[in-house]
């Protein structure tokens, strides 16, 4: 559905010198060029939700707008849907909606009815099918309780929310989320997170998300991609990224004597808590030993009030991830 | 005392850069008015055609009194008026509040530096209108003394009125229609475009209720030589009373506006 | 494809009136203002005109048939066209993501971002202007002619669309365009009312081929006035204004897009 090979988008900036004058001197300073995306190849296929992560700069924004046909790339080629989206811009419009969690696509002084209502007659949506999309909305988001307050006047979460209903009105068979939860409380990033489950389950949506919030990520997504410096740093499944990066599982055990607490141990497993603690922390690695084994041994040796299995968390995963020390 | 003159010199120079980091912007600016210049000696040359002197006014004087007019203006009135309603988008200027020197002088302390990134077009007016033999001495030095004193005045009064009409964007989001009509108005009523001199009377006597002619027109007539000494000294002294109050007028206008700032972010 | 985007416009049109009226007391306002600033050109001219009498030949009523021209030829301009200059400000805050995500021509959102309601005042002012200027001068009217000095208006306002929109194009590339909006506002605001021949050589062709004034209102007005013999150029030329403004503004339209795949969107 979406297709890009070797795409590169390059920016000029102008480079400012040290020294005495140097306010002056970039007066005449050259530009020197600087690459926000560089040589990035990546294919979705429809149907697929796939989180884009990275960290701050690391040009998810500048791809995502080049997917979209903001942006026109210095080199690569891109297609969504068939379409090239920067050289058939309106061809492009219909296949697609966009969601800035930063910039508001809706018309910032009207209510937020009349935006939905250009969107229906601009992408000539029915009257039935207006009726009943904006009933899933209301069901869903809550659009109904703000329908008529202009956009400008709207809480952060209830704009996210007009957007995405703006974006999702007309079906688009490709939808681009960046940063869609950025600020919003937990109410809101679940209703946020069911529509676009129903959307994928129901209307086959391929949906590309950005995101720093990995709870966004575990909950939808079933393959990422994560860029830094331009570059793709690793794209596949997210079980196998975890096992790749946090090749570990935590057993946290509470013995019924809080005594027992600074003994527990087990040959198969490394003790990570600090001495003192009432829960005893065990790492292990599932590829050597399975769980019931370390499990087995600890509570063979000591009484055990409770045992619990934790899995690597995500964020520290993608945490080990940018720090390149994987 | 020191710290607060330190403060105001640092927002000069913040606001000269600022304007300056747009290169081709300046340069622009610069063959732009330029342009102006040989243009308007081009016309006034052309309108007195074989006319002596039409009011009084020979064609000589007019032709110098537009270099002369066109640089100071192109100061007085730059192509950017301001860069505050920019900042106030930006919400920059909650920041300003926050700062040790008051929000008046800061921002015309900006503004005054931002004027800097006109002055090379200003000057290319002048060594335009010299290569093409438009402008000719002084009559004295008093009277080059006097001009010079007079143009940073009005220049001064200029600013504050810049910054003033700049302060609507705390309340309306789009300036660009109150800057064209108050650049419409400063323009014809300082005498930028047409000496005050062609000016039938009535209109005179309106003219000289309002502050516009003594940033352009006045420092111009002692240029010329057209006033008495002590006329001069009276000029000077009406502009520094305007000066004076003009500035009161801002500092109650960026109180209320700083007002609005508060409502807003509350 | 031309039956859809005449939708898009209506609706376009439909939300920027909508929007433009959420704000009565800024519409009252600038429609006063806009008064001041049409009345002040107005005072500028007639200051010159009764100075000198004259300019380059041409009468007081001949000239105010000129400047009647130009305002008419503004009046277009500003009611259908007048938001290109936003476009600097549309890119640089981002809001062209919008235009360029929507299945309607950018520049079609870009021109009904806002309902030009205040230049309705224009519109008024530059007919009264014109009829009194064409009731003074002595013009030989035929059905012709009357068609003609119609399309020179229209060709006319889109000349200065033109300028404007390949000015506005600069800010896809340009962190700041204030000295060339500047410039060009400065340019045709005070030379376009001026018969330019007197300006002879050097700046007449300046003016008819880089900057083309000439074909605003000074070559219809002197077809009306029968005063071709002052523009330097063949009469024919003179006759076909109303064909430059629209070839003109195609071109500009087609830069403006072309110059838009340099659009570097803000926080990218």
């Amino acid at each position: 559905m979406i297709v890009a090979e070797h795409l590169v988008k390059q920016f000029h900036r102008r480079a400012v010198p040290d020294g005495p004058a140097s306010r002056f001197r970039s007066l005449f300073a050259a530009r020197e060029a600087v690459r926000a995306v560089d040589d990035i190849s990546l294919a979705i296929d429809k149907g697929e939700i796939v989180g884009f992560l990275g960290p701050n700069g690391a040009g998810k924004s500048t791809t995502i707008k080049m997917l979209t046909g903001i942006l026109v790339p210095t080199a690569g080629r891109v297609e969504v849907a068939g379409v090239v989206p920067w050289r058939h811009r309106r061809r492009n419009a219909l296949n697609i909606g966009v969601v800035f969690g930063q910039r508001s696509q809706l018309w910032f002084d009207l209510p937020l009815r009349r935006s939905l209502e250009a969107i229906r007659d601009l992408y000539s949506v029915s009257a039935a099918d207006y009726r009943n999309r904006m009933s899933q909305f209301d069901d869903l988001l809550d659009l109904g309780s703000f329908l008529d307050t202009p956009v400008r006047s709207l809480s952060l979460g209830q704009r996210i929310r007009g957007d995405l209903a703006a974006a999702t009105l007309y079906r688009p068979p490709v939808l681009y989320l960046d940063e869609p939860t950025v600020g919003l409380d937990v109410v809101a990033k679940v209703a946020l997170r069911d529509l676009i489950t129903s959307l994928n389950v129901d209307g086959r949506t391929t949906v590309m998300l950005t995101t720093h919030d990995m709870d966004d990520v575990e909950q939808l997504c079933q393959r990422i991609m994560v860029i830094d410096g331009g570059k793709m740093l690793y794209e596949g499944d997210l079980k196998d990224l975890k096992r790749r990066f946090a090749p570990y599982r935590d057993l946290i055990v509470t013995p019924r004597s809080p005594s027992d607490a600074d003994r527990i141990d087990s040959g198969l497993a490394t003790r990570v808590s600090s001495p003192g603690a009432a829960k005893v922390t065990l790492r292990f690695d599932p590829q050597e030993v399975s769980a019931p084994e370390v499990i087995h041994s600890v509570s063979s040796q000591f009484e055990v009030s409770d045992i619990s299995i934790l899995d690597p968390q995500l964020e520290d995963v993608v945490r080990r991830l940018y720090g390149g020390n994987p | 005392m020191r710290a607060a003159l330190r403060g105001t010199a640092a927002m000069v120079r913040l606001g000269a850069q600022s304007a300056l980091h747009f290169r081709v912007n300046v340069g622009i600016s610069v063959v732009g008015a330029c342009l102006q210049a040989v243009l308007l000696i081009v016309v006034w040359r052309n309108v007195y055609a074989n006319r002596q002197t039409v009011q009084g006014v020979g064609v000589d004087i007019a032709v110098q009194y537009a270099i002369l007019s066109l640089a100071v203006a192109h100061l007085a009135l730059p192509f950017r008026l301001s860069s505050l309603p920019e900042r106030v988008r930006q919400g920059a200027i909650a920041t300003d509040v926050i700062r040790p020197i008051g929000v008046t002088s800061q921002n015309l302390a900006h503004s005054v530096g931002e004027a800097a990134a006109a002055l090379p077009g200003s000057v290319a007016v002048l060594i335009v209108g010299c290569a093409l033999d438009g402008i000719s001495a002084p009559r004295d030095l008093w009277a080059a003394g006097f001009f010079v004193l007079s143009v940073g005045l009005g220049l001064l009064m200029a600013w504050t009125m810049n910054l003033t009409v700049s302060m609507v964007a705390f309340w309306t989001t789009d300036t660009r229609g109150t800057f064209y009509i108050y650049r419409t108005l400063a323009t014809f009523c300082s005498g930028a475009i047409v000496p005050l001199w062609f000016i039938p009377e009535w209109l005179a006597h309106m003219l000289n209720a309002l502050p516009f002619r003594l940033q352009i027109f006045a420092p111009l007539e002692i240029w010329f030589g057209q006033v008495t000494y002590d006329h001069s000294k009276q000029l000077l002294i009406q502009q520094a009373s305007w000066l004076a109050v003009l500035f009161l007028l801002l500092h109650l206008v960026a109180r209320r506006a700083l007002r609005v700032v508060v409502v807003n972010g509350g | 494809m031309a039956a859809s985007t005449l939708t898009a416009l209506r609706v376009l049109i439909r939300l920027s009136l909508a929007t433009e009226l959420q704000y009565r007391v800024n519409l009252l306002q600038s429609l006063i203002g806009g008064a001041a600033a049409q009345a002040t050109q107005l005072l500028f001219i007639g200051v010159i005109l009764t100075s000198f009498g004259a300019i380059g030949g041409w009468s007081a009523s001949e000239v105010m048939l000129l400047v009647g021209l130009r305002m008419a030829a503004h009046a277009i301009y500003a009611f259908f066209f007048r938001r290109v200059i936003d476009n600097d400000r549309v890119v640089h805050t981002g809001e062209f993501d919008r235009y360029l995500l929507r299945p309607v021509p950018a520049f079609l959102q870009l021109l009904t971002r806002q309902f030009n309601l205040q230049q309705l005042g224009d519109i008024f002012i530059a007919a009264a202007v014109l009829g009194v200027a064409v009731r003074n001068a002595s013009i030989d009217w035929t059905f012709g002619l009357a068609l003609f000095c119609g399309a020179s208006v229209i060709g006319g306002g889109l000349i200065e669309a033109s300028l404007q929109t390949i000015r506005a194009a600069a800010a896809f590339r340009l962190a700041n365009t204030d000295a060339l909006i500047g410039t060009i506002d400065s340019l045709v605001g005070t030379y376009s009312n001026f018969p330019l021949q007197i300006f002879g050589g050097f700046a007449s062709a300046f003016f008819t081929f880089a900057v083309p004034l000439a074909f605003i209102a000074w070559a219809p007005a002197a077809i009306l006035l029968n005063r071709s013999a002052d523009l330097g150029f063949p009469a024919e030329i003179a006759w076909s204004t109303p064909a430059f403004g629209p070839i003109l503004m195609m071109l500009a339209v087609t830069v403006y897009h072309l110059e838009s795949r340099h659009y570097s969107s803000p926080g990218s």
